[in-house]
């Protein structure tokens, strides 16, 4: 009898590694689906085809690629916030997994925490990916245009060519462009919880 | 004070259990369990009989604390089912369970374990250990999805045992497994049963039940029509054909012999 009483008595009301379990498991689960791929592909073809798009000097070249990958990321993050929530818990319904695991000492709410979190680290991995990828173009890019730069007004003042540098280096990478990588990614975890809710009223 | 002990002594005790599941647009509701009351002794093993539809699964997932009684409440080792920490003490195996095919075996109890609070070395040693009991080692590493029914319903035991509890609940454990992997979860029961673990299963299976459990409970409508050893209610039945005739039971098998 005291085993027992010991057994039950080590319960935690919440256990991380309970959350991270099922966390885990819901990016797993996400990860192994082909959609994840398809979008996240798609997604690297259109920031990396950018590059070709016509242009008539660098500030719009930097300025068409910044609007396009931007826009390829707010769609896919929000694309992929929808299709990833709306199967997840009618899916474990559907097939009865969600027995199996409320049998096990685990709290409704650390199951549906684990889940939700799942789409969040999910979303994070994707606009971090979107964002490396954006970032290398746009680095690449600026490389070129500089070098280009430097090439055309070598028998140039001094002067003249360090303001056309800064000109290009500010029109191209500068900080303006994180707190918008940010933001989307907030969109794409408001749109992952909005759906998460009405799915949660719609399957309960 | 007796009495007390008493319900802490037993396995599973359940006591005028009632549930209703209310119908949207109808005003009557479909009464699943009627004042039902079991008590079941640690270690042994009780059927819980009746055919489909007579309320085995809802009494099965009210004790689980998976849906919750309309009236009065039923216990585990004396702790209150919807109580999450009643869980710690069972192992559940669903009917036709359904896990995520994307994991391999191996994976998939190392995913239940985790949320049994098990990790690291002692987590690897007993998938190990319950790979080995359920005979599926070699497919260890292949994923669910490519598992057989007979093989879908052994990983679902391993997983239903993975943090050692003291009772194992099955829901139809042989349901849709061909002869021989039913032989095979039979004898895994038999064997549970003498390293002491409680088992409460479901089945329609007469048979079946009469070769593995102590006791069991009939059930039909909701209400447990007759409960103990089978081979007495067996006796007792054909000592006294006409008597079954006048069961609820009767009427819901149809023309389906149950034996």
């Amino acid at each position: 009898m005291s085993n027992e009483t010991a057994a039950f008595t080590r319960h935690r009301a919440f256990s991380m590694a309970r959350v991270f379990a099922i966390t885990t498991n819901t990016l797993t689960e996400l990860t192994r689906l082909k959609v994840f791929y398809v979008l996240l592909i798609f997604a690297m073809l259109l920031i990396g085809s950018s590059v070709f798009m016509a242009r008539l000097t660098f500030q719009q070249e930097f300025q068409i690629l910044k609007d396009v990958s931007l826009g390829a990321m707010s769609i896919f993050t929000s694309l992929l916030a929808i299709i990833a929530t709306a199967r997840l818990i009618p899916q474990d319904i559907e097939d009865r997994t969600v027995y199996t695991i409320l049998a096990k000492p685990v709290p409704r709410f650390e199951y549906i925490a684990g889940k939700l979190t799942g789409v969040l680290l999910l979303l994070a991995i994707s606009t971090l990916v979107m964002s490396a990828m954006f970032l290398a173009v746009l680095y690449l890019r600026e490389q070129t245009v500089l070098h280009e730069a430097l090439r055309q007004m070598s028998a140039a003042p001094r002067e003249q060519i360090d303001d056309a540098l800064r000109a290009i280096r500010s029109s191209a990478l500068n900080i303006d462009i994180f707190p918008g990588i940010i933001i989307i990614y907030l969109k794409a975890c408001l749109l992952a919880a909005l759906t998460f809710f009405f799915n949660y009223i719609a399957t309960t | 004070m007796a009495l007390k002990f008493v319900m802490i002594d037993a396995a599973v005790t359940v006591s005028g259990l009632t549930k209703v599941f209310p119908v949207p647009f109808h005003r009557e509701p479909v009464v699943a369990v009627r004042h039902l009351d079991l008590r079941i002794e640690p270690g042994e093993v009780y059927g819980l009989l009746g055919p489909n539809g007579s309320g085995k699964s809802t009494t099965l997932k009210i004790i689980l604390g998976l849906v919750s009684p309309t009236r009065r409440r039923t216990e585990i080792f004396g702790r209150d089912s919807s109580l999450v920490e009643s869980r710690k003490a069972v192992g559940f195996l669903p009917e036709n369970p359904y896990f995520y095919k994307y994991l391999t075996g191996e994976e998939t109890l190392r995913f239940f374990g985790k949320l049994c609070g098990l990790s690291g070395s002692r987590l690897r040693e007993r998938a190990d250990q319950l790979l080995e009991l359920v005979g599926l080692t070699n497919a260890r590493d292949r994923r669910l999805s490519t598992y057989s029914k007979g093989m879908l319903q052994r990983i679902g035991l391993a997983q239903a045992l993975i943090h050692e509890p003291k009772l194992l609940v099955l829901d139809e454990p042989t349901a849709g497994v061909d002869p021989a992997g039913s032989r095979d979860i039979r004898n895994l029961i038999v064997d549970l049963k003498q390293r002491g673990i409680t088992v409460l299963l479901s089945s329609h299976l007469l048979a079946q039940a009469q070769e593995i459990c102590d006791r069991v409970g009939i059930l039909a409508d909701g209400v447990l029509v007759r409960e103990g050893r089978l081979e007495e209610l067996i006796a007792i039945e054909n000592q006294t054909n006409s008597s079954w005739k006048t069961l609820p039971m009767r009427s819901s098998i149809g023309s389906t012999p149950w034996r």
